[in-house]
């Protein structure tokens, strides 16, 4: 460095006195307050909810191919489908769930999106 | 503290050892609170300031690359944090002599050098007040801070060719002013 860099240095340094005695216990505090407090713990982690979302997607996705698929074609190619024996459980109430499920994990996204948003 | 030393305690702290984040805090609260007061020229908004950005720091650690200085790092979120201050408050540095009132010598002994340091202090203060911000802020961060020229333009966003002339200013108005004050006040003196 040249001298005339250690002199303002020197200058500079000199402009006003260190930091008070009690400096780093107030900022410690406050740290510690931020540390222990207990913040908003979301339920499901962003990695898993970005999993629902693909997973959410994508069965929609399937879903409406294999209407396309069904309606455009003049072959029964899903006939095996129809062969496979289901087992005896309430179809209803199950597709119930899933429906009501994500209907409210998209509203909850919707509404998350736009309270970020203000 | 070596650079290493920095990363294992950022680690640390990341991971959730709150206490050590004091370690930081002692290394930096001097360079801290001279630079924002460069920036604000008020003692007590300048302390106030240095413990906002630490606690900025701590609050967004987490995102902090390895591969950069965590002193440069830290000297953004100052500078960022001096300047909304002094774009809200629109305030004016205290008088000098309140804040050299305000110093009390611990010690009978020290009287004396306390009072060089005082005197030295104000010519300093004096000289700071007289020229334009920009020109403070860079000359801090080149010569107090050691910052590169690059680093401080990604700090500031002053462009690389400006600061280099907000440097060559900077320091001949500094020098231009210490220099009259220094000349006043030994008129003063001569005349009484």
């Amino acid at each position: 460095m040249m001298e005339q860099d250690k002199q303002m240095k020197e200058i500079l340094f000199n402009s006003t006195e260190e930091a008070s005695a009690d400096f780093t216990n107030i900022v410690m505090k406050k740290v510690y307050l931020l540390s222990t407090s207990s913040g908003y713990q979301p339920l499901v982690s962003p990695k898993l909810k970005k999993l629902f979302v693909f997973v959410f997607g994508a069965t929609v996705a399937v879903i409406l191919s294999l209407c396309l698929v069904i309606t455009l074609s003049n072959y029964n190619i899903v006939g095996w489908i129809e062969s496979i024996p289901l087992p005896d459980l309430d179809y209803k109430k199950l597709l119930l769930f899933i429906l009501i499920f994500w209907i409210m994990f998209s509203v909850n996204i919707l509404l998350q999106k736009k309270l970020l948003l203000h | 503290m070596t650079d290493q030393e920095e990363q294992i305690i950022i680690r640390k702290v990341v991971a959730g050892d709150a206490q050590a984040f004091a370690g930081l805090v002692n290394t930096y609260k001097d360079m801290a609170v001279l630079l924002a007061y460069n920036i604000l020229l008020n003692r007590e908004d300048a302390e106030e300031v240095a413990q906002d950005a630490f606690v900025k720091a701590y609050k967004s650690l987490h995102s902090f690359k390895s591969d950069a200085r965590f002193s440069t790092w830290l000297y953004r979120i100052i500078v960022n944090t001096a300047l909304n201050k002094k774009k809200l408050k629109k305030q004016y540095p205290l008088e000098i002599t309140e804040i050299v009132a305000a110093e009390v010598p611990s010690d009978i002994n020290n009287i004396f050098a306390t009072q060089i340091t005082r005197e030295h202090r104000k010519h300093i203060q004096v000289a700071l007040k007289s020229i334009n911000t920009n020109e403070r802020l860079c000359i801090t961060l080149y010569y107090l801070n050691e910052l590169s020229v690059e680093e401080i333009y990604e700090l500031t966003g002053i462009t690389t060719s400006n600061i280099k002339v907000l440097l060559y200013r900077g320091r001949k108005n500094l020098y231009a002013a210490l220099h009259r004050h220094l000349k006043n006040e030994i008129t003063n003196l001569i005349k009484q």
